[in-house]
């Protein structure tokens, strides 16, 4: 218990810093001009309208289904230690990890990953 | 006692974010309210004796649900040039505590009710996994291939449409 507390702290506090350090060290000078976005050279005509692409949702799904299959290694990990069928065991969650493999590379040679 | 107060806090949490969650009229806000709600729900399960389960809750539900949620929301707010961030220090400072008081709710676990049914432990469950439901377990991985595959063929039809 007291370890797990001390290290989100522990970790807490790195993020902090690491988040805030720049902005603590780094110079700050700042004109109008500055801080509107490149046109160019010519006065900006629209609001700035940062650009996503679906594909970003097609990633976002994929991380889901991976993140559903990165669970069932919780109940595998507890049992694994003390296994006696320890062969056994690691071929179940490889013919399991070997199966989605194959559809991520499906998804890979299909060009599903390629950034357009 | 103490058990009674940190689910009395848990559920005034659930409660209280689920009302937030309608009233709200920022988006980002909603998922916000919704991530405090799964978590302390995942501390609800860990009270319960089910710290598989809440493992679940906090990865699948309040992890990759809310992105994907958060994702919608920001086509959403693009359609509709608005942006809302949440770029206020007591969000993350919400978060934080949740998520203390989930480790301490794992550590008290109260365990099920003996009345209502039998309490499954984690290694029970994975005994069951692995032992008597190898053959289910390895068709999940192949719902997941279909999954995926669905996923893809579906995002490629909606581009070249």
């Amino acid at each position: 218990m007291l370890e797990i507390m001390i290290s989100i702290i522990f970790f807490v506090v790195i993020a902090f810093i690491s988040a805030n350090i720049s902005g603590v060290l780094g110079p700050k000078k700042t004109t109008p001009e500055k801080e509107t976005p490149f046109e160019c050279g010519v006065p900006i005509v629209e609001k700035f309208k940062p650009l996503y692409t679906p594909h970003y949702f097609f990633i976002a799904i994929l991380f889901l289904i991976f993140d559903i299959e990165a669970a069932y290694l919780f109940p595998w990990a507890l049992i694994y230690k003390t296994a006696k069928n320890k062969g056994e065991l690691l071929l179940i969650l490889g013919l399991f990890f070997i199966i989605i493999v194959l559809a991520f590379t499906y998804v890979w040679k299909k060009g599903g990953l390629e950034w357009e | 006692m103490l058990e009674i107060l940190i689910f009395a806090f848990l559920g005034l949490i659930i409660l209280t974010t689920g009302i937030m969650i309608i009233v709200e009229k920022k988006p980002v806000y909603n998922a916000f309210y919704l991530i405090i709600a799964l978590l302390s729900m995942a501390g609800i399960y860990g009270m319960l004796g089910a710290p598989f389960i809440a493992t679940l809750q906090i990865l699948v539900y309040a992890g990759a649900g809310v992105v994907l949620i958060i994702m919608v929301i920001m086509f959403y707010e693009i359609e509709k040039n608005s942006f809302t961030s949440l770029k206020k220090w007591w969000t993350g400072a919400v978060l934080l505590s949740v998520l203390i008081l989930d480790f301490v709710a794992l550590k008290i676990d109260v365990g099920f009710p003996d009345k209502l049914g039998q309490t499954v432990k984690t290694k029970e469950l994975s005994m069951l996994f692995f032992k008597d439901f190898i053959y289910p377990f390895e068709l999940i991985s192949i719902l997941i291939l279909v999954g995926v595959i669905g996923i893809f063929i579906f995002a490629k039809r909606g581009k070249e449409g």
